[in-house]
């Protein structure tokens, strides 16, 4: 499998409690960009819906140990950042170790390392992985975005990706 | 050993850039004289202003056949050569062409047939890109390894309207352009870096469109490295920090896009963040037994996006 987009855009619901908001997003939906129109939501319990200062977007992992990427993030960057990665806690069906590096590109196609490993061969499997971005020591670009990549092999399935900006 | 420093070996820092972007055959620049190239004519692209500089002047882009055709003679306008007006070619032997056309990109060939290159030519395939001028480039539309003709010739002139209908883009990132240091030893340094982002924690982008610079030999290795300098004076200059040190630009056939495209962080607030009132950045071909000359006059772009 080649390296490739595998995220929905970015999103910012706070109640992802109920139904998976993971659930139902497809390979053909995500793969390949294909998720860059399209927004997760949160459940609507009746009561409207909840903003939050997170943003989160439903990652495909794809059951290869190539690296893949997250739509570019959709709000401005102006400290450090938390990471987590499977941030719903999700059991996967392998001890899955993810890689996780934040990346910066002037033009939106040329991507390179900001921090190259930020989260470095960590079991995600029924855990929630965090990180933190040091703005002051790796600075930003017009366009960032996450990479991930699985150390292991898993099944194809989704996770939760969550950016908190401090 | 040379040190160099203004226009054409470094332009002015500047808060804007364009999106590179491909021009439709004759809007934009008018095609002088294209030989073969009148049926696979070359893609020009444009991702900043500076060919306003010479609106006049033919730029032109001769090929050699061989077994894999090669390019051995440049011109284009003098203003990016020694700023002075007229038209100046840049040659090299067979040996040592300015770029052959090949089924990889490497610091010697040039990729037709199977680029990895971002860019989608105009036949609708993935376009390895030439940096003419600042801010100008080539490619070709032809994906055969040896399609012409002894001395086959494409030109054209630039027109001011290429920049019609391109956003502006202004998102705070400072750009400037430097010509690739050619012998061990050279140096580049650039305009001061404007006083409003120069105090400030900045990264420093080297290269963000990934184009690959062509040597002049098959030796092992080209080392560049970056150094920010201080000064009180704008004078005396002394180097503060060096950000990337002897990088070796690596045939990209390797998938190595970290040695094409280089980022570092400058944080002003860490103990090494010796700061002055004026700052620069200095581009250094290291001097060293075993690395190799870089043709002359290959911008490449550097950007700087303060925190």
């Amino acid at each position: 499998m080649a390296a490739e987009g595998k995220s929905t855009k970015w999103g910012r619901i706070a109640d992802l409690s109920t139904t998976p908001v993971y659930a139902g997003f497809t390979a053909g939906m995500l793969d390949a960009g294909a998720g860059a129109n399209i927004i997760p939501g949160g459940t609507i319990n009746g009561q409207g819906t909840i903003g939050t200062m997170g943003h989160f977007c439903v990652f495909r992992h794809d059951g290869g140990t190539e690296a893949d990427w997250t739509e570019p993030f959709d709000f401005p960057i102006n400290g450090d950042f938390t990471i987590a990665i499977n941030s719903s806690g999700e059991d996967l069906s392998a001890s899955t170790t993810m890689d996780v590096s934040v990346q910066g590109s002037v033009d939106g196609t040329n991507y390179v390392d900001l921090h190259t490993d930020l989260i470095d061969g960590v079991v995600i499997d029924e855990t929630v992985v965090a990180g933190v971005y040091d703005y002051d020591a790796k600075g930003r670009m017009p366009y960032m975005r996450l990479e991930l990549t699985a150390g292991t092999v898993s099944t194809a399935e989704n996770i939760l990706i969550h950016v908190i900006p401090h | 050993m040379a040190d160099n420093s203004g226009f054409p070996y470094c332009t002015k820092w500047k808060n804007y850039r364009y999106p590179l972007t491909r021009l439709e055959y004759s809007v934009g620049h008018k095609v002088v004289d294209d030989g073969y190239f009148d049926t696979k004519p070359l893609d020009i692209w444009i991702s900043d202003d500076y060919f306003l500089m010479d609106l006049e002047t033919e730029y032109v882009v001769t090929m050699t056949a061989a077994t894999n055709d090669t390019c051995k003679s440049l011109k284009r306008p003098s203003v990016f050569i020694d700023g002075s007006s007229g038209q100046t070619e840049t040659t090299a032997g067979n040996a040592n062409p300015l770029l052959k056309l090949s089924t990889s990109d490497t610091l010697t060939n040039f990729d037709v047939v199977s680029s990895l290159a971002n860019t989608i030519s105009s036949v609708g395939k993935k376009q390895t890109l030439y940096t003419i001028a600042p801010g100008l480039h080539f490619g070709f539309t032809n994906t055969d390894i040896s399609p012409f003709a002894l001395s086959d010739r494409s030109g054209w002139v630039m027109s001011a309207d290429a920049l019609n209908g391109l956003p502006k883009i202004m998102d705070g990132t400072y750009t400037c352009w430097y010509k690739l240091p050619t012998d061990a030893g050279d140096t580049v340094v650039t305009e001061i870096i404007p006083n409003g982002i120069a105090n400030k924690s900045m990264n420093i982008m080297w290269n963000a469109n990934r184009h690959v610079p062509k040597r002049s030999t098959t030796a092992a290795n080209n080392g560049q490295s970056i150094t920010i300098q201080g000064s009180i004076d704008k004078t005396n200059w002394v180097d503060v920090v060096k950000l990337i040190d002897d990088m070796d630009m690596i045939d990209t056939v390797t998938l190595d896009v970290q040695n094409f495209m280089q980022q570092a962080q400058w944080d002003s607030n860490a103990l090494d963040g010796d700061d002055y009132p004026y700052k620069r950045l200095k581009f250094e071909f290291e001097a060293s037994a075993s690395e190799v000359d870089l043709h002359p006059h290959q911008f490449i772009q550097v950007n700087i996006t303060p925190n």
